[in-house]
Parts: structure tokens; C-alpha cells; sequence
């Protein structure tokens, strides 16, 4: 009986040390697949960078970003503001544009202004300012960033608010990767200062007017915005002397809005772990002297009128 | 043995479901897929190299009111990215370390604030890889 046992328990270390060895085998396997899918995505993303590495090289560590134009925009419409269609640069203009510099700088506009146009329901306006993006694009040989479907989808869903905010932002989305990735970065800044100029142009014509407290807030909240817009566009200062002349009037414009008060409090965050939501408590406020309101509105009616003339 | 083997079967089913439960696919050409639920693209695709350090930092405004959605996205998969947003006075308002390095995160904010986001690897070895974030509003 002592023996049998010895040998029971010989077998059953023997099947522990087997089933130890098995589950090992197979963890390692797992692992393995793992390391596989890892050093094919590696090796996928050395491919990527291969052909995007002329791009990659002109990017920075850090980015300045800028709020959505049709944000701003939108402020306007939620503060109870009627349309404006004269504050809109008119499509008649579209024939005036013949630099890559100047058609660029509209396709920005016209963007903004076809936000602006969704955002209180003007259909027929809609389909001629998106008509006039089309042009300029092909104008400016984005046509291959334009892919067909989406302009069938943007043409289908001309009545539907809010499919047509989705397309359309979308569209500047795909523009901005590709000029970014077919070495074109400068276009995409062009058409993100123009869009940028045409909605603190729609606020602060409404701030005037108006006197709303809250469309002067946002105006006023555009200082680390325009900030930020410099620091893009300065690398392309010295390339030629329309650069050099739209620069320096940002520049210009940004001492006006050095001129506003702005102050901000920590405050601790919310978390609402199920939904993925964090309320941001901080507090932040503008003042903004009525001079400084009304230089502020006048210099960006000049630099404006420099785009769309 | 067979009660063995099945027990292995369960527990690679389990480790599968469970990886693919927590994986959610943010490298760059699927990082678009992550902006749905109602968020609308701000119309940009913010690319940047990381620096020595493995960082990667974009100046933001968002606007108070507003209701955002923040994507990180790379095709580094050796590595956790970590995602962090700070204000201007680097206090921490959000890290994606405290939950399980979610790719993205949504932000409600009650006033207009500057922030600065960072994407993060935590390696001493200098990846030099470009990461993407994109940044969608919620339509009112």
C-alpha cells in the first residue's frame, strides 16, 4: 500500500507538472499571438511611416488648436438673434478669387458662412454656398479630398439640419488630413484662419448690435484663440507678402484683445464614471470695455474686408 | 484531463472576451470611428510627433456650455497612452490612468477654459511616433 500510494502521488505531481506545463504552453502561445499582432502593427506602422515621414518631419511636439468656427457661430443663434444675411460674404464674390491664397482663405469663409446658413434653416442659401465651396476647391486641386459620396451625401440630405452638420464638418475634417498628408499644410491654414476671421466676424457684428452679454463673452474668449492662430499661421510669415500683411493685422489685433480682463478659478471636477462624463467646474470671466468692443470690431471688419475683396 | 482542458478552454474565452472588452481600437485610421453618439468633428485632425520626452501637448479653448468629446489616438500598441488634460495653471483636471486608459472621454464645460492636452507614453525609449487626437461637440 505504501507503494501505491508513492506511486499516487508520483502520478498526480506528474499530471500537476503536466497540466503546470500545458497551461504554460498554451499561455505562452497566447502571448505569442499577442507579440504577432503587436510586431505586424509595428511593422504596418513603419510602412505608414515611410510614406508620410516628409509630413511627419514638419509637425511639432505641440499644437494650437482653434474652437470650431460653427461653435461661435451657433452662440448667436442660442442667444435668440434673427439671421443676418448681410454679415454673409455674398457668392457672387467667388469670381474675384484667383491666388490659391485667396481662394483658400475663402473656402474657410464660405464654410463658416454655410454653418452659419444650416444653423437657422436656410435651404436655398445652403445649396449655393456649398455650390461655391465645390468651385473653389477644385480651384485649388482639392477635388481628390472631396470624395464623390460624400457630395452626393451632402447634396441628399440638404434638408436634414442635422446630417448636414455632420457632412459638412466632416468634409473640413477630410480636407484638413489631406493637405496635412499631401504636403500641403499651408492651404489647411489658410482655410482654418479664414473660417476662424468669418465667425469672430458674425460675433462681433452681433456684440455691436445686439449688446448680448453673452456674444460679447465668446468675442471676448477669443484672445488664446487668435493666440493660437498666430502661432500656426508664423511659420509661414516670410513666404510671401500677403502672409507677412494678414499676420501682421492678427498681430495687430491681438494688443486690442490683450486689453481684455480675463479671469479664472480652480475648481474640483465631477466624475460620472458610467457615462464617461467629467463637468469641468472652473470658472472663467471676460470684461470687455466698450472701446475695446468697438476697435476690436472694427479691426476685424478690416482684416475681412483685406479676404473677401 | 478533460476537465482540465476545459477549464483552459474557459479561461482563454475569458481572456479573450475580457481583452477585447477593454482593447477598444484607437489607432489612427479607426480614430474617427470613435467620434459618434451625437459628437460633431470641430473639422480638424490634429497630428503631432512626440518629443524625446514622449509627449505630445495641444493648446485648446473649449467653450463653456459646450459638451466635448477628447480622442487619443496612435498605432503604438506596446505602451499605454496616456491622455491628460490640464488648465493653463497645470492643474490636472482629467487622467485616463484612472480609468483603464480609455481612449476617450467626454467633458461637460460649465464656463469657457484654456486647456492644455496631453498625450503621453511612459518609456524611456523615444518612440518618435506621431500621435492624433480629434476633438467633436455635442449638437444642442
Amino acid at each position: 500500500m505504501p507503494n501505491f500510494k508513492i506511486e499516487q502521488t508520483n502520478f498526480m505531481l506528474n499530471k500537476v507538472h503536466f497540466n503546470y506545463v500545458l497551461f504554460s504552453f498554451l499561455l505562452v502561445i497566447l502571448i505569442s499571438c499577442n507579440n504577432i499582432t503587436y510586431k505586424e502593427k509595428s511593422n504596418k506602422q513603419k510602412a505608414k511611416g515611410t510614406d508620410t515621414s516628409t509630413v511627419v518631419l514638419k509637425y511639432h511636439n505641440t499644437l494650437f488648436t482653434l474652437p470650431s468656427p460653427y461653435q461661435a457661430t451657433h452662440s448667436v443663434k442660442s442667444s435668440d438673434i434673427d439671421f443676418n444675411k448681410r454679415l454673409l460674404n455674398p457668392v457672387n464674390n467667388v469670381s474675384n478669387y484667383a491666388t490659391n491664397f485667396q481662394q483658400a482663405l475663402n473656402i474657410g469663409v464660405y464654410g463658416t458662412d454655410l454653418g452659419y446658413l444650416n444653423i437657422y434653416d436656410q435651404i436655398p442659401d445652403v445649396i449655393s454656398y456649398f455650390t461655391v465651396i465645390k468651385k473653389l476647391s477644385k480651384e485649388l486641386g482639392l477635388e481628390n479630398a472631396l470624395q464623390v459620396e460624400i457630395i452626393d451625401r451632402i447634396e441628399n440630405n440638404i434638408n436634414n439640419k442635422d446630417s448636414l452638420l455632420q457632412l459638412i464638418t466632416g468634409t473640413y475634417r477630410q480636407f484638413d488630413y489631406y493637405l496635412k498628408t499631401n504636403n500641403r499644410k499651408e492651404a489647411g491654414v489658410l482655410i482654418l484662419t479664414g473660417g476662424w476671421i468669418e465667425s469672430i466676424y458674425i460675433l462681433s457684428q452681433n456684440a455691436i448690435e445686439t449688446n448680448n452679454r453673452q456674444i460679447i463673452n465668446r468675442l471676448g474668449e477669443q484672445k488664446h484663440p487668435l493666440d493660437n492662430l498666430i502661432e500656426i499661421l508664423s511659420p509661414f510669415y516670410y513666404k510671401s507678402k500677403e502672409y507677412t500683411e494678414l499676420i501682421d493685422s492678427l498681430v495687430d489685433l491681438a494688443y486690442e484683445f490683450d486689453g481684455i480682463i480675463y479671469s479664472y478659478t480652480y475648481l474640483d471636477s465631477n466624475v460620472d464614471k458610467t457615462n464617461k462624463i467629467t463637468t469641468i467646474n472652473s470658472k472663467s470671466n471676460v470684461i470687455i470695455s466698450e472701446y475695446h468692443l468697438k476697435t476690436i470690431s472694427n479691426k476685424i471688419s478690416s482684416i475681412r474686408n483685406k479676404i473677401i475683396y | 484531463m478533460k476537465l482540465f482542458l476545459y477549464k483552459i478552454l474557459i479561461l482563454i474565452v475569458t481572456l479573450t472576451i475580457n481583452f477585447s472588452a477593454n482593447a477598444q481600437d484607437n489607432s489612427t485610421t479607426n480614430c474617427v470611428n470613435l467620434l459618434n453618439e451625437g459628437y460633431v468633428s470641430d473639422g480638424q485632425e490634429y497630428i503631432a510627433k512626440l518629443a524625446e520626452n514622449n509627449v505630445a501637448k495641444f493648446y485648446c479653448t473649449f467653450y463653456g456650455g459646450s459638451q466635448y468629446r477628447i480622442i487619443a489616438c496612435s498605432d503604438i500598441t506596446k505602451y499605454p497612452l496616456i491622455l491628460s488634460i490640464y488648465d493653463t495653471e497645470k492643474n490636472l483636471l482629467f487622467c485616463n490612468k484612472e480609468y483603464e486608459y480609455t481612449p476617450y472621454w467626454n467633458f461637460r464645460f460649465t464656463s469657457t477654459i484654456d486647456c492644455i492636452v496631453e498625450i503621453e507614453f511612459d518609456t524611456e525609449k523615444w518612440l518618435k511616433e506621431e500621435v492624433k487626437l480629434l476633438i467633436g461637440f455635442k449638437e444642442k
